[in-house]
């Protein structure tokens, strides 16, 4: 999929993505040009020129501010993006359903909060059966929790090839989590373009983050348990899930029963590289494996999470401390924290500002999980570094705490 | 009742001002509405230029807007030539030729608010009507209007009421036929050139609530929307 927008004075993006990317994550500081880039492809923008491999198709967009018509209520936003929806567009509760707002149903507009104008107006757009939907931080005052399971839908429709779902935000865990690919906008200008892993890496490293996120993916695992619930679940409203089979296709039903089977506690079990994981259920996004029916999951850890072990015979007995997860790593890099500092130097008469780059206190280790090709971010003091005699090449345990 | 307190020729002039008043206002808001939405998109450098003769009734003097109509609509002008060829009868000194008059008279009571309406109006609602597949009209129509409820009355209540009150240009363009062209205005300055205070004060106060009670609705009607919309 090829992409290339002109704005005079503004924007001047050429994009490459895979065919099979569907969901794209769009990243970049502010004033990049994010929103005039999604204008322009909105079709918006009469000045730009834009080519891409969707030309024909119906392209949707939602902004930040969500833009309900305040002169009628919820139904009727919906009734008006209904009037030239496409035919195969989603049913109106099926839209409301995916993005939580059923209840909003006959609410006035000036009634609703920033997060529920937000999950309406995204609603409103599907209802209308966009081939492409933008989203350009649309879901920015939504609660993290409903704002996942809002993000897990619309992947949902991704998988099942209904949308195609460009996302611009600045929570990189949220775009982590669910981007096929990731696009970073800087100066009008696509900088950083492909596979959302190696993309995050280089933005990273790019804005000097001192504590990155490393982004795991693992297959889920179903514990006899938890398939008795899933039974049930599915014997209990066989009707609804039926529904919700045809609206959202084979993965997206799979993904719903993934849902309900492991919502008792809140936790998820997740294998990496052949160990059990243990991850929060609001941090993980799931999509199908290729010529699998088995789910793959996708999280993401902070490196200042992520503690480093030296003593690899315990490996699966470390009963004494509450870090719940253990990976085996090799530590194949290890970097310097480096902090932009602005010293201000006063004299009698003359004030002197020097820039420069200082070490901060913390080193940042890159390890490579064993028998995976993933990487992990660890964060650690330069104490620890030194009291541990650590260096590269040497395997240690990375534990890290519930992500 | 209204004619024991106003008097017969009084009951008349009120007569032909409303009526005067309703067409005004009604084709004002169909020629004001494309106009103001055309003037709120256009961006050239003629536009101060348009937007200035546009606004020139709210700063000339009546009677010398009066004066040119009174010249353009006399049977040697190609207008007035135009309309009686046309209709048959005078522009000048009859009805239709004082509905021609007010409505270029009051345009700016009419344009001003939808103006600036529109200009305030969030372009971004119309850029999702057209990414929902709205045409430009539909979209005037679904969307522009309803949302734009308060000034469309407000240029309706002020275009109104500026009809009833006005003087100058339908003295020099109407003359003063009772029944045909005489005004309220021109009945109360009657009155009072003729002395008859008694009835000047009758049309006076009823004029003066009738003023005040509509400019009470807009401003109420105005609240009412304000706080419909959250705003």
């Amino acid at each position: 999929m090829r992409i290339s927008a002109h704005l005079p004075n503004r924007i001047d993006a050429q994009i490459s993505l895979q065919p099979e990317s569907r969901f794209i994550g769009v990243t970049g500081p502010s004033g990049a040009g994010k929103s005039s880039l999604f204008r322009a492809l909105a079709g918006v923008e009469k000045s730009a020129k834009v080519e891409t491999s969707w030309a024909s198709q119906k392209v949707g967009i939602v902004f930040q501010q969500p833009m309900l018509f305040p002169h009628t209520d919820v139904r009727g936003n919906l009734a008006l993006a209904q009037r030239h929806a496409s035919p195969n567009a989603m049913p109106i509760d099926a839209c409301l359903r995916g993005c939580y707002c059923e209840h909003l149903i006959d609410k006035p507009i000036h009634a609703l909060s920033g997060g529920e104008a937000q999950r309406v107006a995204i609603a409103r757009a599907l209802v209308n059966g966009p081939d492409v939907l933008l989203l350009d931080e649309s879901l920015s005052a939504i609660d993290v929790f409903t704002r996942r399971k809002i993000y897990q839908f619309l992947k949902n429709l991704c998988v099942s090839g209904q949308l195609i779902c460009f996302v611009i935000s600045h929570d990189l865990d949220d775009l982590a989590l669910f981007s096929d690919e990731l696009i970073y906008i800087d100066r009008g200008r696509a900088e950083l373009c492909g596979p959302t892993r190696n993309v995050l890496a280089r933005v990273f490293e790019r804005e000097s983050f001192t504590t990155p996120s490393s982004v795991l993916e693992g297959e889920t695992v179903a514990t006899p348990h938890k398939s008795d619930g899933n039974n049930q679940n599915k014997n209990a409203s066989s009707n609804h899930d039926t529904n919700s089979d045809r609206q959202e296709g084979q993965y997206g039903s799979a993904i719903l029963r993934q849902y309900k089977s492991q919502a008792d506690n809140g936790i998820v079990l997740i294998l990496v590289a052949g160990h059990e994981i243990y991850v929060s259920e609001e941090s993980v996004s799931y999509f199908p494996q290729h010529g699998s029916e088995q789910l793959s999951a996708r999280f993401a850890v902070k490196a200042c999470d992520v503690s480093i072990d030296t003593n690899i015979a315990d490996f699966g007995s470390a009963s004494t401390i509450s870090i719940l997860n253990a990976l085996p790593c090799v530590i194949s890099s290890i970097n310097p924290v480096s902090t932009t500092l602005i010293t201000t130097e006063s004299e009698p008469q003359t004030v002197q500002t020097q820039q420069g780059k200082t070490h901060s206190a913390k080193v940042l280790l890159k390890l490579n999980i064993i028998n995976s090709n993933q990487t992990l971010y660890a964060s650690i003091s330069h104490l620890s570094l030194t009291r541990l005699h650590l260096e590269t090449g040497m395997q240690v345990i990375a534990r890290f705490k519930l992500p | 009742m209204f004619g024991d307190f106003f008097g017969a020729s009084t009951l008349e002039a009120i007569l032909v001002t409303l009526k005067l008043a309703f067409i005004t206002s009604g084709l004002l808001l169909f020629i004001a509405l494309p106009l103001a939405w055309f003037l709120a998109n256009w961006q050239s450098k003629a536009k101060p230029l348009v937007m200035s003769i546009l606004a020139l009734p709210l700063v000339l003097p009546p009677k010398v807007l009066g004066f040119y109509l009174l010249v353009a609509f006399s049977p040697q002008s190609a207008l007035g030539q135009g309309w009686q060829s046309l209709t048959g009868s005078n522009l000048a000194f009859s009805f239709e030729g004082l509905v021609l008059g007010s409505v270029i008279y009051s345009l700016p009571f009419a344009l001003q608010p939808l103006y600036s309406g529109f200009s305030q109006l969030d372009n971004r609602y119309l850029d999702v009507a057209k990414t929902l597949g709205f045409s430009a009209t539909e979209a005037f129509m679904k969307i522009v209007l309803p949302l734009s409820k308060a000034p469309i009355v407000v240029a309706l209540g002020l275009s109104f009421a500026h009809t009833i009150g006005e003087f100058g240009v339908v003295l020099m363009i109407g003359g003063n036929i009772p029944g045909e062209t005489q005004v309220l205005s021109i009945a109360l300055y009657e009155q009072v050139e003729a002395l008859e205070y008694d009835s000047a004060h009758n049309l006076s106060i009823a004029l003066l609530v009738f003023s005040f009670l509509m400019l009470a609705a807009l401003y109420r009607f105005n609240g009412i929307t304000r706080s419909e919309e959250g705003r």
